[in-house]
């Protein structure tokens, strides 16, 4: 953007010359309007003149790719969280050496009304690599009033973590509750309405329409498989602190053939709430240096229809279930950060016939103790060891992950 | 119940701030100097304090809040504030301000940026293509900038034309003196050779003719090594250094260490309104830099 003509740079080394500093006022008012002139008819040229590297690839998106691997050590050999049909990608990861996603995201603005995002991510499945997409979405610009209206496929708000790519995770793993409910995060295809409130204070509200198809809903007719509905307010307490709570509501049809994992569907419907809350506390709202943040969710299901094992009876489910998590994570030097979370499940009893199922918890509460421990050389790289406390299966078990996390290419930022 | 409707709609739909503009500023400098233009025909917002390293800020949902109201955002560009406001913008989904539009200030478009890059690679630590973003330490760059605010706010705000102009030629003049006595106080200062943390004073540096001997980060953005640490005292003998600077939102540690193998003195300059308690405007920030700076070179 910056055509420095030689006109304006002589008239800003007249104005920086040492011998002129004995100028008498009037000089000085000729000088400023010589000035004025000046810096009006560089923004006229402005308008007119290319950027540098003009042509067509001026208008190349940026392109930013984030790579990410683990090694996972743990014991036991089941993969899945008593008490609850979880989907694969909410799942244990593969033991030992293993690539995690490796995310391509691609975007630019596509006019001055549109702006468009796509991530792929490239994973590994029963030993094939296979592309996903994971968010292929439209964004409009200066709606009026504030709007926002996304639409394609999309990650919708619910909760705090749902629309965040995992790479920004302050764990190696989605906590619990996202991972049995949302099968880690729950994307799919519609669109999305949301405003931020001319409030002083930060409020925005927003919901929108999906198709269903994906988990926690199975939904393939015409219609809405669907839909979310949210609040968030946040603010600053102080210079040092901050905090955020939100509200969200999301609702999954699964239908016809329902969703299927490994030895059981289910046809019915998701009612799921969120409530979360986060705090952080930053020394001299430097977060560069160092930062306390505390944070943690509710989330509770209401599931309404049958699960019908693929071996065996169906069983009728009106159940009510629930999660939470609470973590902080503390930032004690410029590269070093340390974390803890607690997470647990309350899975509500099973119908008779389907106690042989891993839906039948008997009275048994999947929970998590997790520390991890990271090291970030600058804010494209970091290496992280985390260690779980794992109480999901009927039989305790510690887990160790180590992942690396390098993202290189443009990279925005990451939201609060 | 009709009167308590409308003001709630009105508070909605944000009626009642029609009385005066909001400028959002970037940073503590650009909230100072639009101060000087639009005065009391502003409401105006700083994002960041200078105790805070304005490279690595937090979207937080305060910062959305107060971006989705302004009517001019003001802020330095040449990618020193990328990894925070393009988010914020996106998401506060303002109809008034938007990347590329009119009523977002970016300093540097209408300044020529120093210290640009030969070659764009993370390698070389956080580089900025389009060269060093600390403009506002060379006090002439205040200058240009206080007239494009004047522009703006005459564009948005067209009734208060002669105001905002009247308020910024009065601005430029004065400063402008004190520019003129601030350059004869700081001869002393003239091919003086210096150490910094990372390149953000070398505006005023390159204005005052002091030279930098080297950085306490061994890359930008990258913190300081022993290895590197130990490497700079030699630059301290060899170069003359006369004093080690360092930001209010900067670790002392290396500064400290270096201060104490080599004997220079490590010295904290403001940076910016508020750097310090005797920083409280532009004009501060300037005579109290100078002062700090004569005050390291005797010894």
């Amino acid at each position: 953007m910056k055509n420095q003509t030689p006109a304006v740079l002589a008239a800003m080394a007249a104005l920086a010359c040492p011998f002129q500093a004995q100028a008498t006022e009037q000089d000085l008012l000729n000088r400023i309007n010589l000035l004025e002139n000046r810096i009006k008819s560089l923004e006229t040229k402005q308008n007119r003149q290319p950027v540098s590297g003009s042509g067509l690839s001026a208008f190349n998106p940026y392109i930013s790719v984030v790579l990410n691997g683990t090694y996972t050590h743990y014991s036991r050999d089941e993969k899945d969280i008593i008490g609850f049909q979880v989907g694969e990608e909410g799942e244990f990861a593969d033991k030992g050496f293993s690539l995690g996603e490796s995310e391509i995201m691609i975007g630019a603005n596509v006019d001055d009304k549109f702006s468009a995002n796509l991530t792929a991510a490239i994973v590994n499945e029963d030993g094939e690599d296979k592309i996903e997409l994971e968010e292929a979405f439209i964004q409009s610009i200066g709606l009026p009033y504030g709007l926002n209206l996304t639409f394609g496929r999309l990650k919708p708000v619910f909760g705090s973590l749902n629309e965040k790519h995992a790479h920004t995770d302050d764990f190696a793993d989605r906590p619990l509750p996202y991972r049995v409910f949302l099968n880690s995060a729950y994307k799919d295809d519609g669109l999305q309405l949301s405003v931020v409130l001319p409030t002083d204070f930060y409020a925005e509200i927003g919901g929108g329409a999906y198709r269903g198809g994906y988990f926690p809903a199975a939904f393939e007719g015409s219609g809405i498989g669907a839909a979310n509905s949210y609040l968030r307010v946040g603010g600053d307490i102080s210079d040092n602190q901050s905090w955020l709570a939100g509200f969200s509501y999301l609702y999954a049809k699964s239908a016809e053939d329902g969703r299927r994992t490994d030895s059981l569907r289910f046809e019915g419907k998701d009612h799921l709430y969120a409530a979360s809350l986060k705090y952080s506390f930053v020394p001299n709202g430097n977060n560069k240096e160092s930062e306390f943040v505390l944070s943690g969710e509710y989330l509770f299901r209401n599931e309404k229809g049958n699960y019908i094992d693929t071996d065996g009876p169906a069983g009728k489910f009106d159940n009510k279930s629930s999660g939470w998590y609470a973590q902080s994570t503390f930032k004690f030097l410029t590269n070093w950060k340390i974390g803890y979370r607690y997470a647990q499940m309350k899975p509500k009893e099973t119908p008779a016939a389907l106690e042989d199922t891993i839906l039948n918890a008997e009275h048994h509460k999947p929970e998590m103790h997790s520390v991890m421990a990271e090291w970030d050389n600058s804010e494209f790289s970091r290496i992280r060891v985390q260690y779980n406390r794992d109480k999901t299966g009927f039989k305790n078990d510690n887990q160790l992950i180590v992942q690396y996390t390098m993202s290189f290419g443009a990279h925005g930022a990451h939201s609060y | 119940m009709k009167k308590i409707i409308f003001i709630f709609f009105s508070v909605l739909l944000g009626h009642t701030e029609a009385f005066a503009l909001n400028i959002f500023a970037c940073e503590p400098e650009w909230a100072a100097l639009a101060k000087e233009i639009a005065q009391d025909k502003a409401d105006i917002y700083s994002a960041t304090t200078a105790t805070q390293d304005v490279h690595f800020i937090q979207a937080r949902p305060s910062l959305i809040a107060q971006i989705r109201k302004a009517d001019l955002v003001i802020c330095s560009g040449a990618d020193l504030e990328v990894g925070w406001l393009p988010l914020i913008l996106r998401k506060a989904g303002s109809s008034k301000v938007q990347e590329g539009g009119d009523n977002l200030i970016y300093a540097s478009y209408y300044i020529d940026t120093i210290e640009k890059p030969v070659r764009i690679d993370r390698a070389d630590g956080d580089v900025h293509p389009d060269g060093n973003p600390h403009l506002h330490l060379n006090p002439y760059n205040l200058l240009k900038t206080a007239f494009v605010i004047a522009e703006k706010l005459a564009g948005i705000d067209p009734e208060n034309t002669a105001f905002y102009h009247e308020n910024e030629k009065t601005f430029r003049a004065v400063f402008w003196e004190h520019i003129k006595r601030w350059e004869r106080k700081a001869k002393a200062l003239n091919g003086a050779s210096v150490i910094t943390n990372h390149r953000n004073m070398s505006y005023l540096f390159d204005w005052l003719k002091i030279k930098t001997a080297g950085t306490l980060e061994p890359k930008p953005g990258i913190p300081a090594t022993s290895k590197h640490l130990s490497e700079l005292t030699e630059t301290v003998r060899k170069n003359n250094v006369r004093f080690i600077a360092y930001a209010p939102f900067e670790s002392p540690k290396p500064a400290q260490w270096l201060s104490g193998q080599t004997g220079v003195k490590a010295i904290v300059l403001p940076y910016t309104v508020g750097g310090n308690g005797q920083t409280k405007t532009l004009f501060d920030l300037f005579e109290n830099s100078i002062d700090l700076m004569l005050q390291a070179m005797e010894k």
